[in-house]
């Protein structure tokens, strides 16, 4: 007889789903008793027409984020700008950086007797006040508007700040398909790989559940479906909506697990290089799940099926399926890009934005990340570099599967 | 189906579930996350349960805590109101409550007033709350044991036989700890379980978002997983452990769906026909179950297909009628089946609604006395 595990399952964030949902914002905001918020907004969403779908006035609150880096600083000129112009919640409306600044500006109101760096981490607190905050996501991120973390640069010590805390959920996240508006065919394919990569981590995590299965398991199965309309017609707003709940799903699966190796890895990627993150995670995933191979069997073959559009429910635990499944993946990402004019790198090396004498600082960078603490093999630092040598040249990771070919990527 | 261009909804899971043989040992990791620091305990008056509960709550937090109160067994409107008066004007934050299904409610009921100002009655603070409406509570945790209603993990609560319902009065997070819902017994389980399938079908059957659909899912699975275990259970007290559990895991899963799909007529029906001594909303739900599936089935049958994959293959009509069958009287559930229909061949002749609304509308206030 199965017996049961321990599980837990939290996702407090309203997500309110339809076309032209965005409307309806003047009317949400007055539910919540917010009568004068700030409207953080990407550059992007104010040249792109997004802002225009409002029916309220909106010009006196919006602050456009800067093109340039955001970093704590910019977090205290929101904090100032918020109380000068007495505002009583926020709206963000852009992409994952625009969302990781809302979630830390409405942090360090909410409890304004601490500093960014007392509040960082994952101690959580009951806030000092309420501050409603609104996420309307505008990009395919890697589901931001349904996690509790957040990432910021600080500017003094110059190092990266994680926030992970309950009050990092947003209250709502709006997903209207026309506030998506058109990314290239690339941009998209990235981000659906960023997306494929969040919802597997989360079943490979160890504190997977079968609530998470099955979130997981939906988003995989809606980009399987929704991805090649998405990526080559950009314009459907059908598969810009399964696409963008694809993505909300995975946010919410991940936020139940915390993220793994391919995560650690390709953030601390993001944060050193310019490589961005969409695009680390396009080329490590199946490197880091090779090396958790054999303590994931049973839940790739379930992937693998879900890939093939089969029933997910039998369990295998058999090392050929578990390989095959991590081919299905690859060929999967790499089938998102075969068709577009310009070509995605492979390999790390391609990207020509790393040297390989960088790959020992990422690798220890990345072994001292608490999203390490998910995996189920627990890397080493010859680990991790392992896994990022053969990711940078494309070759196996692992020397007794060298006849098979799925990871000489390029 | 509906097709994915219709997509119009939201979903929210207010309630963080925690379950687990011994998931009560991580209850101050999880008051950290909450951000929770003072809270207020409200146990129940029956001696054994709350010695139980205080012995295993004085391992994990090294004391009992000090500031506390029991309640129950029934809910007593003096109580409540001296209760809310003491957590008024109090620095606590929350209130954290063990016990059974009555005991909740009384936490529910005290949280909503807790946060008003001085009220007359219990039932007029009440009748002020509204189901979209955005109220303030005091945060609420429940350790749920003994006997389930259901409503655990939700926004719902009955007070003298009135329903009430918004989001803010959910639990922000429920323990389900094996050590306490194995006290439960299998006719509390079965019954809790009838009423979270009708629960599943009838969100299935209004709203099928991924979303939603990811939830019915996991019930449907936790369902499967309870029913095998009780099937397959020896009598040993680990298995029995496990069942429980996979209820735990289905009855907050169902609550979700529900929740999320709207108020459902069906469900109102098995809660407003529910008559003491007669026949529970639970024993009314499986009553009901056999002939919404049918209807599922003749309506959408992509969704009855999509159903029974959620179920691994299994046909929907006979996993209820499996549940059925392992405890409910067939008699009972005819009679209760006869009673809807023939209430309905009755009142659906306009003649017959006519002549008898004054005799029913005198005969609905006075709850049953004469």
């Amino acid at each position: 007889m199965k017996q049961f595990d321990h599980w837990s399952f939290y996702n407090p964030v309203q997500t309110l789903v339809g076309q032209d949902k965005i409307k309806d914002l003047p009317a949400i905001l007055a539910t919540m008793g917010c009568k004068n918020p700030l409207f953080i907004v990407s550059q992007t969403a104010m040249t792109n027409g997004v802002m225009e779908l409002f029916e309220a006035e909106t010009d006196n609150n919006q602050y456009p984020l800067p093109t340039q880096e955001v970093t704590t600083d910019t977090i205290e000129l929101l904090v100032h700008y918020f109380e000068v112009h007495q505002h009583d919640g926020i709206v963000a409306i852009g992409g994952g950086t625009v969302m990781d600044t809302a979630k830390i500006t409405r942090l360090q109101l909410s409890l304004p007797s601490y500093t960014l760096l007392q509040l960082e981490g994952s101690i959580a607190r009951q806030p000092e006040r309420k501050i409603p905050l609104i996420l309307i996501p505008t990009t395919v991120d890697s589901g931001s508007g349904a996690t509790k973390t957040a990432y910021i640069r600080s500017t003094q010590p110059s190092s990266f700040l994680r926030f992970e805390q309950v009050l990092l959920y947003p209250d709502i996240t709006i997903i209207d398909p026309k506030a998506f508006k058109v990314t290239s065919g690339v941009q998209t394919a990235l981000g659906v790989a960023a997306v494929l990569a969040r919802a597997v981590e989360s079943l490979t995590s160890i504190l997977s559940c079968p609530a998470v299965e099955t979130y997981a398991l939906q988003a995989i199965r809606l980009l399987k479906t929704h991805v090649f309309r998405i990526v080559h017609t950009p314009h459907d707003l059908v598969a810009r909506t399964q696409l963008a709940i694809a993505s909300q799903l995975a946010g919410i699966a991940i936020s139940q697990t915390g993220a793994s190796l391919a995560h650690a890895i390709s953030i601390t990627i993001a944060q050193t290089t310019p490589i961005t993150y969409a695009q680390s995670m396009f080329i490590v995933l199946p490197y880091t799940l090779h090396y958790n191979l054999r303590a994931n069997e049973s839940v790739l073959s379930n992937i693998g099926a879900c890939l093939r559009e089969e029933e997910t429910d039998h369990h295998t635990e058999s090392e050929p399926d578990a390989l095959a499944a991590i081919q299905e993946i690859s060929d999967f990402l790499n089938s998102l890009t075969d068709s577009l004019p310009q070509a995605i790198p492979l390999r790390l090396y391609e990207s020509q934005a790393l040297l390989p004498v960088q790959l020992a600082q990422i690798a220890e960078t990345a072994c001292g990340s608490l999203d390490i603490l998910t995996s189920k093999q627990a890397p080493t630092f010859q680990d991790m570099l392992r896994i990022l040598e053969a990711a940078y040249w494309g070759y196996p990771l692992d020397r007794e599967h060298q006849d098979y070919t799925i990871y000489q990527r390029g | 189906m509906k097709k994915p261009t219709e997509y119009n909804f939201k979903f929210q899971g207010q309630t963080q579930m925690a379950i687990g043989p011994e998931v009560l040992m991580h209850l101050p990791k999880f008051l950290t996350m909450q951000g929770i620091s003072q809270p207020f305990w409200i146990f129940p008056k029956p001696l054994s349960e709350r010695r139980f509960l205080q012995r295993k709550l004085t391992k994990v937090l090294r004391e009992i805590p000090a500031d506390a109160t029991a309640v129950g067994p029934l809910l007593n409107e003096n109580e409540l109101l001296q209760l809310a008066d003491c957590l008024r004007n109090s620095s606590f934050d929350s209130l954290i409550v063990g016990g059974d299904a009555d005991t909740i409610t009384f936490a529910k009921i005290v949280a909503i007033l807790a946060k008003k100002d001085n009220e007359i009655t219990v039932s007029q603070a009440l009748e002020t709350i509204k189901a979209d409406e955005d109220i303030e509570t005091l945060p609420l945790i429940v350790i749920p044991f003994g006997v389930w209603d259901g409503n655990e993990c939700q926004g719902r609560f009955t007070y003298q036989e009135k329903v009430f319902e918004n989001l803010a009065v959910a639990p922000r997070l429920a323990l389900f700890d094996g050590r306490f819902t194995r006290r439960t017994t299998l006719q509390a389980i079965t019954h809790t379980m009838y009423t979270a399938l009708l629960q599943i079908f009838t969100a299935l059957y209004t709203s099928q978002n991924p979303m939603l659909l990811s939830m019915a899912e996991t019930a449907l699975y936790s369902a499967r997983q309870t029913l095998e275990a009780i099937i397959s259970t020896t009598k040993s007290r680990k298995s029995w452990t496990s069942v429980t559990l996979f209820a735990a895991a289905t009855l907050h899963a169902a609550g979700l769906c529900s929740q999320n799909s709207g108020k459902s007529a069906i469900v109102a029906c098995t809660e407003s026909l529910a008559s003491p001594n007669f026949a529970t909303k639970h024993q009314n739900a499986i009553a009901i179950l056999p002939y919404l599936l049918e209807l599922i089935e003749q309506t959408d049958p992509l969704l009855y297909r999509t159903i029974k994959g959620m179920l691994s293959g299994i046909d929907p009509q006979q996993f209820v009628n499996a549940w059925e069958t392992l405890n409910e009287s067939a008699t009972t559930v005819k009679t209760i089946r006869l009673l809807y229909q023939n209430s309905y061949t009755f009142l659906t002749s306009a003649q017959h609604l006519r002549e008898l609304r004054p005799l029913l509308t005198l005969m609905s206030t006075r709850r049953g006395s004469v």
